[in-house]
């Protein structure tokens, strides 16, 4: 699988530490850059990609500063998953933040129910994971859940189904 | 009373009205005849497969396929549908009754047609089309025989077929000449100056009640860029036996488009020529011409649609900002015979292109939203199995252009037949090739290539249906895969001694 993801970021404080991996696999662990890509040999099926923000510090949030992470957009080999307006698949993806102990203080005494993920969402400010379920082969996923024709021929005269395939087989004994 | 009723028969898919139509009405126009036309193949699929749907799916299949026997439901179904247009024929009390034939797989509604209504119908009943021919993949028009009319016309359920391009010697029917070549006859009818095609007529008909995914928008109609074809792909008689490449002048081909959408209000057009892009200079023209139609009446770009059959060009030839100003002047879908993924093979095809020039016009369609539609012959003659991984792995390769939705459609046919009139059945032994046993002449799916031997009949229907399942699995959107593959079930039914000939 051919991965790129583009970022944007806050660097004012300085340049916001990241972690980028797929299930158990990290494939980046170092200060965001504006572009990555990678190549990680994935098993057919159902995977997790997560992009985790780390090492943020408390001060590092000002009224006209605040060190984040912005996911632009991500390539699965090659496809923008995001290509389709009305079926953005990286809006599937959650953010589960690590809330900062003062920031939940702060919230509970003001009755402020924080959730436990935030999607869609590509603004990672709080330290915390962003995650998102995928299946490989990535563009038997994207064909899949978008279906980018938006072609359905089933019911049609144009169909194709597997009925006729198996009697061609039978006939010829293939 | 009308002078000329004009039919057309199922089978052809609804998405527009058949060129047929129009461009026959538009003579009997200048023929000074009252016309009438009725397009009895929407009728068929937009209102009898609507209230019918199980009943017309069956109806469908015995369109194509002899070993479909219909039950009596659905025969009494079908029936009564036929004898409701009967009535209406001979309601529209015609003097001359024009049916179009678009391909062979219109063959058996208009017998079954024609044999209801003769015995009522006085008018002379005249056939045309590219269907008089019993091929399945050769026009009747440049064919040796139209033996499918001379069947009807034995029969005695028609008075006359015209066979061959028609724009000419149809005027000349209309006004009484009943001495031409192609008239009852067999000769090859060529029209000369493809400028030549009239208007066509659409007025009797709905434009916008086809399916054609632009109901909303007024539907579509066709046009043509040119007739004949500028390539020689040895396995296609339209360039040896069409006639060769005739253009139609560009400035004139869009001046007809904008007439069409002055006149109807259509927007989308469908290109039915062999290759909507044959002479390059025209069609930049035309595409010139359409984009200042554009700025002159302050129209935004994509106003229109354009889509039909392409041929690939190298970046030389068509240029990407050649597909950019295409695409300002609405390329929408294009449609092409890629045939393999080996260029090796494409090559010896004549082809004329490689799969490095594909790739670019891939791209450039990507990249401005133009979508592709291709067609793969499985089993071509000298096929080597290097040559097939090639096509499977070309098509995992094409795979992310199906993620972004430029391919829309992949046809994988029913194995490649050697047809007369193509350079590859008139010169066989050039392309060692030889006959099954028992065959004169290799043809149709009995030929045998000396340099591939294991590419037998088996083997070609093995490599058709891996790629199917290739492409189902890569999520390919296919059409008509089902349609293709009963054909070659109902071929091999009916001709089972190829398989066991291929085989000794």
């Amino acid at each position: 699988m051919h991965l790129q993801i583009n970022f944007s970021y806050n660097d004012y404080f300085r340049v916001p530490s990241i972690q980028i991996g797929i299930d158990d696999i990290v494939l980046f662990d170092g200060p965001v850059c504006l572009h990555v890509e990678f190549e990680p040999k994935l098993v057919k099926g159902t995977h997790i990609f997560w992009i985790a923000h780390h090492s943020k510090q408390p001060h590092e949030t000002t009224n006209e500063h605040d060190t984040h992470v912005f996911i632009k957009n991500i390539l699965f080999d090659g496809v923008d998953i995001d290509q389709l307006e009305y079926q953005k698949l990286s809006h599937r993806g959650k953010f589960y933040p690590e809330y900062n102990t003062d920031y939940v203080k702060d919230c509970i005494m003001n009755n402020i129910e924080l959730p436990e993920y935030f999607s869609p969402n590509h603004y990672l400010g709080h330290n915390g994971i962003w995650k998102l379920d995928f299946e490989a082969p990535s563009l038997n996923w994207i064909i899949k859940e978008q279906n980018p024709s938006g072609i359905n021929l089933e019911d049609t005269m144009f169909s194709t189904g597997k009925n006729t395939i198996q009697e061609i087989k039978d006939l010829f004994d293939l | 009373m009308i002078d000329v009723l004009i039919l057309s028969m199922p089978r052809i898919a609804p998405v527009r009205p058949q060129a047929a139509l129009g461009i026959l009405k538009a003579i009997c126009n200048k023929a000074n005849k009252s016309s009438k036309t009725f397009d009895i193949n929407a009728d068929f699929f937009l209102n009898f497969a609507g209230d019918h749907r199980v009943d017309a799916k069956a109806v469908d299949d015995h369109f194509i396929s002899n070993s479909v026997v219909l039950t009596s439901d659905e025969n009494e179904k079908y029936h009564s549908w036929l004898h409701q247009w009967v009535d209406k024929i001979l309601a529209a009390n015609s003097s001359i009754l024009v049916v179009s034939v678009f391909s062979w797989q219109s063959q058996v509604s208009v017998r079954d047609l024609l044999t209801k209504l003769r015995p009522k119908y006085n008018g002379t009943i005249v056939v045309g089309g590219q269907g008089l021919t019993n091929s399945q993949n050769l026009s009747a028009h440049w064919a040796d025989r139209a033996e499918y009319a001379e069947e009807l016309y034995q029969k005695k359920l028609i008075d006359f077929w015209i066979k061959g391009e028609a724009e000419e010697t149809f005027y000349e029917f209309l006004i009484g000449n009943r001495e031409f070549n192609g008239l009852n006859s067999h000769s090859v009818i060529m029209l000369g100056d493809a400028n030549n095609i009239p208007l066509s007529d659409f007025s009797d008909l709905d434009l916008g009640s086809y399916r054609s995914g632009y109901e909303a928008d007024g539907g579509v109609l066709p046009i043509e860029s040119c007739r004949g074809c500028v390539r020689s792909c040895v396995f296609c008689e339209m360039s040896s036996e069409h006639g060769g490449l005739r253009r139609r002048d560009g400035n004139a081909l869009a001046n007809e488009l904008i007439h069409y959408y002055e006149t109807y209000g259509v927007k989308h057009y469908y290109f039915h020529d062999d290759l909507m892009n044959a002479n390059i200079p025209d069609f930049k023209n035309f595409i010139n011409a359409i984009l200042t139609y554009y700025e002159k009446n302050n129209l935004p770009d994509k106003f229109f649609s354009l889509s039909g059959y392409w041929i690939i060009r190298n970046p030389r030839q068509f240029r990407a900002k050649d597909f950019e100003l295409f695409a300002k002047a609405g390329g929408n879908l294009l449609v092409t015979g890629i045939e393999t993924g080996s260029d090796r093979l494409r090559k010896t095809l004549r082809k004329g292109f490689t799969n490095k020039d594909l790739d670019f016009n891939l791209e450039q369609m990507h990249k401005n939203k133009i979508k592709f539609y291709f067609m793969l012959i499985a089993g071509l003659p000298g096929e080597t199995t290097d040559d097939f991984q090639e096509t499977v792995d070309s098509l995992s390769h094409w795979q992310k252009y199906v993620a972004t939705g430029t391919i829309i459609g992949v046809n994988l046919g029913t194995t490649a037949t050697l047809e007369p009139g193509t350079e590859i059945y008139n010169n066989a032994k050039n392309f060692n090739i030889v006959p099954l046993k028992g065959h004169e002449h290799p043809h149709g799916i009995y030929w045998m290539c000396t340099t591939t031997p294991d590419l037998n009949y088996k083997e070609r229907v093995r490599r058709r249906v891996a790629l199917q399942e290739h492409v189902l699995e890569l999520g390919y959107p296919i059409w008509k895969g089902d349609d293709h593959l009963k054909i070659i079930i109902d071929k091999y039914k009916q001709n089972i001694e190829v398989w066991n000939a291929s085989t000794n």
